[in-house]
């Protein structure tokens, strides 16, 4: 069997491993998103804390998990889901009045719908 | 070949696995942090023959591990490949400045990822023949009988010095930056004079370690430059830095100049060498411009300085500087 067709079959192996990393990480990620709306809405604009977490430590929970999706999802077939995973990476709110959360919010967005469509 | 992988991600480690085993690397061991890393590189009794380490990882980074490998006598030449999704021009310089050897950007496509641990394995002969002797623990005036360990022409690993890397480790990250990184980028070549002459007294293990001296001299000379050097062969040095512009190379030559001066270098008999650095014209990239574009202004910038050594301070009027004066003086001194 040439080299391609066996890594083929590795990667075929690894996709249920694939699916459920990221159904872990689209219900992580739905978590995490209403609480940055939370954050976002006119009532809890000065707040820096969402729950018992500092918005740096929210992001930077989202930030990783995007980053591991980043990793994989385009060796998995999957680049539309990597590229959303990366913008969701990069935009980084300093503050909650940053206008950057309303950015990640929609880029958030983008990426949990493409992940329900890849699970579905 | 014997390769160590290291990722936080268990899926990744199975990927790369994976990808190795199908191109026929079947000696892969794994680590899921820099600590478990360090202790598999502590315990082997074979050494690792090549690394592939992810950047972002808990606690100890990539990076620092990459910094901490390198550090090691036996893996002082051994190919490192950074395999991340960080692909921020920070990360690459942070990276190569720490000795790695190449840089693949997650996701990886296999075909890559192969192609470049067989360039990995490859690699430069000269760095695998140093470590294949084990010779990087004996202090150079043990090295009389290793004469004919390398050529004066080959670009010879050097101790480890921070921002100090292989040639073609150079190449591999000036082929990594993206475009618009090369605004403020410039390539510069230096050479130690009558190297020729110098390589013909000394025996191959001081000669390189007077390389590594000129090489750590060179680098404190240029901080905060951010330069990247690298030892080229034929006691030409390379280097990539910013701003070039603002720096005087009369200065940065002459310091350098200065700091080796201290040390005092003398050949195999004891006979001071009055070894001396000349910086050659720095050769600014330019926006818009392709890695390619750069290695090869890394290129010319070695055939300049071969041809005509003098030509930065010729060229650019400073051939009188005080900076020059300066010296001279030292060197009548000397």
């Amino acid at each position: 069997m040439n080299p391609t067709a066996v890594l083929d079959q590795t990667i075929d192996a690894l996709r249920p491993r694939f699916f459920e990393m990221l159904s872990d990480r689209r219900a992580q990620f739905q978590q995490i998103r209403a609480r940055l709306a939370a954050l976002a809405g006119p009532q809890d604009r000065e707040g820096f804390f969402v729950g018992t977490q500092t918005l740096p430590a929210l992001l930077d929970d989202l930030g990783f998990g995007a980053h591991r999706i980043v990793g994989v999802a385009a060796t998995f077939g999957f680049s539309t889901l990597g590229t959303l995973a990366r913008t969701v990476e990069r935009t980084r709110p300093a503050a909650p009045t940053d206008p950057r959360l309303a950015q990640l919010l929609a880029a958030l967005d983008d990426l949990l719908a493409e992940m329900t469509r890849v699970l579905r | 070949m014997k390769i160590l992988a290291v990722d936080d991600d268990p899926l990744i480690l199975d990927l790369l696995i994976a990808t190795l085993a199908a191109n026929g690397y079947e000696d892969v061991t794994t680590a899921g942090s820099a600590d478990v890393a360090a202790q598999l590189i502590s315990a082997a009794t074979q050494p690792f023959e090549c690394f592939l380490l992810d950047v972002i990882m808990p606690e100890v980074d990539g990076i620092e591990l990459c910094r901490w490998i390198r550090s090691c006598a036996l893996y002082r030449a051994t190919p490192i490949l950074m395999v991340t999704g960080m692909s921020d021009m920070r990360f690459i310089t942070r990276a190569f400045r720490a000795g790695a050897w190449d840089y693949v950007t997650k996701p990886f496509e296999a075909v890559e990822l192969i192609t470049r641990v067989r360039l990995a394995q490859r690699g430069p002969e000269a760095d695998r023949r140093l470590r294949d002797t084990g010779a990087e623990t004996r202090a150079p005036k043990t090295y009389a009988a290793d004469q004919a360990a390398f050529a004066l022409a080959e670009p010879v690993a050097l101790d480890p010095v921070e921002g100090v890397i292989g040639f073609v480790a150079l190449q591999n990250y000036l082929l990594q930056l993206s475009r618009g990184a090369f605004y403020a980028t410039s390539v510069l070549a230096l050479q130690i004079q009558d190297a020729e002459g110098i390589y013909g007294v000394c025996a191959p293990g001081r000669f390189r370690g007077l390389l590594g001296e000129v090489a750590g001299a060179t680098v404190s000379a240029l901080k905060g430059s951010d330069c990247i050097l690298s030892y080229a062969g034929n006691g030409t040095f390379v280097g990539v830095l910013g701003f070039a512009e603002a720096r005087d190379f009369d200065e940065v030559e002459l310091m350098i100049n200065l700091m080796i001066d201290r040390l005092h270098l003398t050949d195999e008999a004891g006979q001071p060498l009055g070894l001396r650095v000349v910086v050659g014209a720095p050769h600014p990239v330019g926006m818009l411009k392709t890695g390619r574009v750069a290695v090869a202004l890394l290129r010319r910038a070695i055939k300049d300085i071969a041809v005509s050594p003098r030509a930065r301070a010729l060229g650019q009027g400073q051939g009188v500087s005080g900076a020059s004066v300066l010296l001279k003086a030292l060197a009548q001194v000397g």
